[in-house]
C-alpha cells in the first residue's frame, strides 16, 4: 500500500507520462485511419487577437475511428465537434477584452462537474491567472485532431486531441503552448458535451 | 444511504457481465503516428485533469466468475469479490477484497456463502449482499469469466504484478511464481489470482493476489490510455462480450475514470474472519465489524488509511 504524495495536485499524473506528454506531439500531420479526406478549412476562429492581425483557423481532422461511422456523419461530427472546442478555446484563452478578470464563461459546452473541475484548474483551462496582465492574445496555431468511438454507426464518444499556440501583449508578454485531451459524449438534449479533460500548458519557444 | 438511493443504484448496476475492475478497459494497442507540427520545448508544465462521474466516487463490485463455457456467468458462483471504489476528483482508488466463501447473510435465502448469492439472484443480489457486509452499495457490477479475463490480459500484452511469496500450484501453475517483481502473461494472470491451496493464509491471500492482478491491469491500461483509440477500442471489446444496461457512454466515462487513476493513491485491503464449520463445510466467518470499518473510512474518499 502507498500514499500520495503529500500536496499533490488534484487529478495530475506522473513524471513519466507528464515527459510523455511534453515531449511527444499529439497529432499526426499525415494521413490517419479513419480520416475522410482534407480537413475543413475551419470556421475562422473568433479571436480577440488584438492589432488587426488575421485570424488562425483551427484544423480539424478526424483521427482514429473505433466502430463504424459513415463518412457524411464523420463530417457532420467534425463540424460539431470543432464548434466547440473552438468556442471553448475562444472562451477561455483567446477571445475577450483584455486586460479581462473575468472568466465565469469560460467553459461552454462542458458538463456541470466538468466545468467545475475546470474553474478549480483555472490557471491552467483559461487564461484567469494572466487575463489582468495583459491586454491581447493572439493565437498562432489551432489544431484538433478527434478520435472517435462509434456503435451501431453512430458516434458515442470522442477524444478531441487539441493544441493552441498563442502570444500575449501587454505586462506580461508570454509565447504559451496548451494541449490536451477533452473527452466528450452525445447528450440526447444536449449535442456533444466535455466530461473530463486532461491538459497540459507550457512556455512555447 | 437510504433505501431509495439503493434501489436508485441498485437500478443503475448492471445486469451481468463483462471484466473485472479496470478490466473493463481492456486493450488495442494503436501505433501512434504522431508528428508535430510545431517545434517546441516546454520548459514549464502545468497539467491536470478530472472526469465527471456523478457521484465522484463510484464504486464497482467486480466479480470474477466461475462459470465454465455454456454455463451461465449471471448466476454462477463469484470466485472473486473485489468491491473497487475510484475518486474522479482525486484520483484514488481502493479495493477491499471479500474471501469468496466468507458466510453471511443473502438477503431473501437466509445464510450461505457469500459466492452463493450471485448464482441465487445474479449481479443485483450479489452486490446488495457485498454490499450490506461492507456498508456501500456498489453502482455497478461487473462480472466476467476466466477465459475473457485472459483474452484481456492478452491484449494488454501482459502485466506485471509485485509477488511477496514464492507459491505454486500443482494443478494449476506446477512451476509456481517467484517472489518478486513478475510479468504474468494471460494464463500465469489467471492462475496468480486463483490459487490458495499453497498460500499460507488461503482465500486471504489469494484475495491480496488479486488486488496485486487489478494494479498491474491498471498500471497498463492507465500506460496506453493516451494511444488514440485506446479507452474507444477497449469499450467496444467489452461490449463484445458482455450484456450491460449501461450505455456506451457511460462506458466510455468509466473507461477515462479508470485511466485517471493515480496508482500511488492506490489502497488496498482484504477483510479477515475465522475459519469455522457449517454443515461440514469449511467457511470463513467475516469480520463484520472490520468490513464496516473499510467501508467508513473508503466511502467518501476511496482511500483506506490503514487495513
Amino acid at each position: 500500500m502507498t500514499t500520495a504524495s503529500p500536496g499533490a495536485p488534484r487529478g495530475v499524473r506522473g513524471a513519466s507520462l507528464l515527459l510523455t506528454l511534453a515531449l511527444s506531439p499529439v497529432f499526426a500531420a499525415t494521413a490517419c485511419s479513419g480520416d475522410d479526406g482534407p480537413a475543413d478549412p475551419g470556421s475562422p476562429a473568433t479571436s480577440g487577437g488584438a492589432h488587426g492581425v488575421e485570424e488562425v483557423a483551427t484544423k480539424a481532422t478526424i483521427g482514429k475511428v473505433t466502430g463504424r461511422l459513415a463518412p457524411a456523419r464523420r463530417k457532420t461530427l467534425r463540424a460539431n465537434v470543432k464548434t466547440l472546442v473552438d468556442h471553448y478555446l475562444d472562451a477561455a484563452y483567446v477571445s475577450g477584452d483584455y486586460p479581462r478578470s473575468e472568466f465565469a464563461d469560460a467553459f461552454p459546452g462542458f458538463t456541470k462537474g466538468a466545468e467545475s473541475d475546470a474553474r478549480k484548474d483555472r490557471s491552467l483551462m483559461s487564461n484567469a491567472a494572466i487575463g489582468q496582465h495583459i491586454d491581447g492574445v493572439e493565437a498562432r496555431h489551432r489544431r484538433l485532431r478527434i478520435d472517435v468511438l462509434a456503435v451501431r454507426k453512430k458516434a458515442v464518444g470522442v477524444t478531441a486531441r487539441f493544441v493552441l499556440d498563442f502570444d500575449t501583449s501587454g505586462e506580461r508578454k508570454l509565447s504559451e503552448r496548451v494541449k490536451g485531451l477533452l473527452y466528450m459524449t452525445w447528450q440526447h438534449h444536449g449535442g456533444w458535451k466535455v466530461f473530463g479533460y486532461d491538459v497540459s500548458r507550457g512556455v512555447r519557444r | 444511504m437510504t433505501t431509495s438511493t439503493n434501489r436508485r443504484r441498485l437500478s443503475r448496476v448492471l445486469r451481468a457481465t463483462a471484466l473485472g475492475m479496470v478490466l473493463a478497459v481492456a486493450a488495442i494497442v494503436v501505433p501512434d503516428s504522431a508528428v508535430a507540427p510545431v517545434q517546441v520545448t516546454l520548459v514549464k508544465l502545468h497539467q491536470g485533469s478530472g472526469v465527471d462521474l456523478s457521484p465522484d466516487v463510484i464504486w464497482i463490485l467486480a466479480v470474477g466468475s466461475d462459470a465454465r463455457p455454456g454455463e451461465d456467468m449471471t448466476h454462477s458462483r463469484g470466485d472473486a469479490l473485489q468491491l473497487i471504489g475510484m475518486n474522479t476528483q482525486t484520483g484514488a482508488a481502493t479495493a477491499i477484497g471479500i474471501p469468496r466463501d466468507s458466510w453471511v447473510s443473502i438477503p431473501g435465502y437466509g445464510s450461505n456463502r457469500i459466492n452463493a448469492s450471485l448464482y441465487f439472484g445474479g449481479p443485483e443480489l450479489l452486490g446488495k449482499t457485498v454490499g450490506n457486509l461492507i456498508g456501500i452499495q456498489p453502482d455497478y457490477v461487473f462480472v466476467t469469466r476466466f477465459q475473457f479475463f485472459s483474452d484481456m490480459v492478452r491484449y494488454l500484452g501482459g502485466i506485471t504484478v509485485n509477488n511477496p511469496v514464492a507459491f505454486s500450484d500443482e494443478y494449476l501453475m506446477k512451476d509456481g511464481f517467484r517472489k518478486g517483481r513478475i510479468h504474468l502473461g494471460p494464463y500465469e494472470a489467471l492462475a496468480f489470482s486463483r490459487i490458495r491451496h499453497n498460500l499460507i493464509r488461503g482465500d486471504f491471500d489469494r484475495s491480496a493476489n488479486q488486488q496485486r492482478t487489478l494494479r498491474g491491469i491498471q498500471a497498463n491500461v492507465r500506460a496506453h490510455a493516451d494511444q488514440p483509440g485506446f479507452i474507444e477500442g477497449g469499450v467496444l471489446t467489452v461490449m463484445k462480450h458482455m450484456y450491460t444496461d449501461l450505455s456506451p457512454a457511460e462506458l466510455f466515462k468509466i473507461g477515462h475514470a479508470m485511466a485517471q487513476v493515480d496508482p500511488s493513491k492506490i489502497t488496498n485491503c482484504v477483510v479477515q474472519g475465522g475459519i469455522g464449520n457449517i454443515g461440514g463445510a469449511s467457511v470463513v466467518l467475516p469480520y463484520v465489524d472490520q468490513a464496516r470499518s473499510y467501508g467508513n473510512d473508503a466511502r467518501r474518499d476511496a482511500t483506506i488509511k490503514r487495513c
